[in-house]
């Protein structure tokens, strides 16, 4: 009987840990381009988002004071990793979901200046940032992608 | 590999967008698209005539076109409706209205007409407008190498064909259009309501009128700047720019009267467009009397510049004065040779049917003018002419009446002989 017990814990403990669901499409079409309120929140009611981005001002300027009125600009890939930056930000933040929080999984550098109209394309498998008038770059969950060269 | 294939893909395809223009976000695209949206279903909302509804129709057929390329990015963008579900939306509502205006239907077909007229007219005056800033492009870079081998001044040639058929076209679309927004409200513009008012001058906008008319007129003096033309080609230009001129002063009174009581900026523009046509109408004189003065030094006809009607009359008789001169003073025949390579080869054959008709026309030169140039030309023929046969039979004619005298004369004045005497008789 005891073995029995074990035998089924066992049992529905493996399925659990084994259940996968594919194929799961979590990219965004389009990116959205949030405002900082009074307390360093940001919320976005279509993909019900809601987080302080303090830390990722005080990370990119060391100002995490002067953070209300700015946009945030982020975008989700197909993998699930969410892409983030803002106007005078010179890298882009790559984070995942983890428990009730976001934690950083790379940090980008993506110009040597600070940007000053920074955008994201969805454009699958890759996202491709926009600056003004430079070139378009394009970026996966590890970083920029090189073109290859010939 | 094959990831990295995709992302040259993508960074070729971008950079070759980007390099001329900046790529535009989809965000960017997807928020055009709503302001546009929005603003169309704030339209249905308050329309209260048949032209409004028309224009309505026509707005989400426009904003159907403008972002079908994106149509699937939107799709997912949009929500909760999505692209089409907007865009069906949107019609339902406009159906809503028009049937709570009780609007006809053979009316609404009607203005619909004009109205698929106008954005038809539209977007061929804008791609026009393309077709012709390249063109000209080319000739200012062809003009730019000074070209000598045939192949490439038949390309200038093709090119000069091209665009002024293409300039023509744009010209007589703009005024079109223009009409047909005008005819759909089937009234002047001093009966119209404010809302009429409003409605038209929002949708002249929209079909970017006057830039298009400011566009076609400075296209028309670039063209001038950087072509050679023959007076017959001043002939048919001229006629076009006088058409320009004509249909514009039909419209300018009624756009004016338009943006009479409004701030808009468009008041001052109109004034603009009077100025750069008189610009036009100048540049035109300016061009012609230039190639007026190559047809003269490619005949070998040395006349002093002119740039206008007194400086041209100046040049043309004080040459005329010095040939007849010389001629009175010259015996060898070369004076004849000089008399026909003006008069016969240039004058009559290429001044009087092919430039004096265009300097008429523009009052650039009066038939008295004409007259007084023709008689000098004449004044020439008369010193370098050989006699006419008429002169050698008259000559011919005298000379034998007074041999005839003569000889008469002669006869008379011969001593008579005495009879001659018969012999004497042997009987």
């Amino acid at each position: 009987m005891r073995s029995f017990f074990l035998l089924a814990a066992l049992v529905s403990l493996s399925s659990c840990t084994s259940l996968v669901l594919r194929p799961v499409e979590y990219a965004w079409p389009v990116e959205r381009v949030l405002e900082v309120d009074g307390k360093g929140i940001i919320h976005d009611d279509r993909y019900m988002l809601t987080m302080n981005v303090r830390p990722l001002f005080y990370e990119e300027t060391q100002d995490s004071v002067n953070v209300y009125g700015q946009a945030v600009r982020i975008i989700r890939d197909n993998a699930g990793y969410y892409y983030m930056t803002a106007k005078g930000f010179r890298s882009v933040y790559i984070f995942t979901e983890s428990e009730g929080a976001m934690s950083l999984s790379s940090k980008v550098a993506v110009s040597e200046g600070p940007m000053r109209d920074p955008a994201f394309n969805q454009r699958q498998p890759y996202i491709q940032l926009l600056n003004g008038s430079n070139a378009p770059q394009m970026l996966n969950a590890d970083g920029l992608v090189e073109e290859e060269k010939p | 590999m094959r990831a990295l294939l995709v992302v040259a893909f993508l960074m070729l395809g971008a950079a070759s967008g980007f390099t001329e223009a900046q790529v535009r976000s989809d965000y960017q695209v997807q928020q055009e698209f709503e302001a546009e949206y929005r603003s169309i279903l704030e339209a249905i909302r308050v329309a209260r005539t048949v032209v409004e509804c028309v224009e309505i129709d026509s707005r989400l057929i426009d904003l159907e076109l403008n972002y079908r390329e994106y149509a699937p990015m939107l799709e997912k963008a949009l929500y909760p409706d999505g692209y089409d579900g907007g865009l069906t939306k949107a019609r339902g509502q406009l159906d809503a209205t028009k049937e709570k205006l009780n609007v006809i239907e053979d009316q609404y077909v009607q203005i619909l007409q004009l109205e698929t007229r106008v954005r038809t007219l539209a977007t061929e005056v804008d791609s026009l407008s393309l077709l012709n800033s390249t063109l000209l492009g080319e000739l200012q870079s062809l003009r730019g190498q000074r070209v000598k081998d045939k192949r490439a001044i038949d390309s200038l040639s093709a090119i000069v064909i091209r665009l002024r058929a293409g300039m023509r076209d744009r010209d007589r679309m703009i005024f079109a259009m223009v009409d047909s927004l005008f005819l759909q409200y089937d009234k002047d513009v001093s009966a119209m309501t404010d809302a009429e008012r409003q409605g038209i001058a929002a949708r002249i906008e929209r079909r970017n009128v006057f830039s298009s008319i400011r566009q076609s007129v400075d296209d028309n003096v670039r063209f001038l700047e950087n072509t050679s033309l023959s007076g017959s080609d001043f002939r048919e230009i001229s006629r076009e720019q006088r058409d320009f001129q004509s249909k514009w002063a039909g419209l300018g009174p009624k756009l004016g009267e338009l943006y009479i009581d409004s701030k808009s900026r468009r008041a001052e523009e109109i004034a603009a467009i009077d100025t750069m046509l008189m610009v036009w109408d100048s540049k035109l004189d300016t061009a012609l009397w230039r190639a007026l003065n190559q047809t003269f030094a490619e005949r070998d006809i040395e006349l002093p510049p002119f740039t206008s009607t007194e400086q041209f009359l100046l040049s043309l008789h004080g040459y005329l004065d010095a040939e007849i001169r010389s001629a009175s003073e010259t015996r060898d025949g070369s004076k004849y040779l000089r008399y026909e390579a003006f008069a016969d080869s240039l004058w009559a054959g290429e001044i009087v049917p092919h430039w004096l008709p265009v300097m008429r026309e523009r009052s650039l030169l009066t038939d008295d003018q004409i007259s007084a140039i023709e008689s000098k030309i004449d004044d020439w023929r008369s010193q370098v002419s050989p006699p006419s046969m008429l002169t050698y039979f008259i000559v011919g004619f005298f000379l034998v009446v007074v041999l005839g005298v003569l000889y008469a004369l002669f006869r008379k004045k011969k001593p008579k002989l005495p009879p001659p005497q018969a012999p004497p008789s042997t009987n």
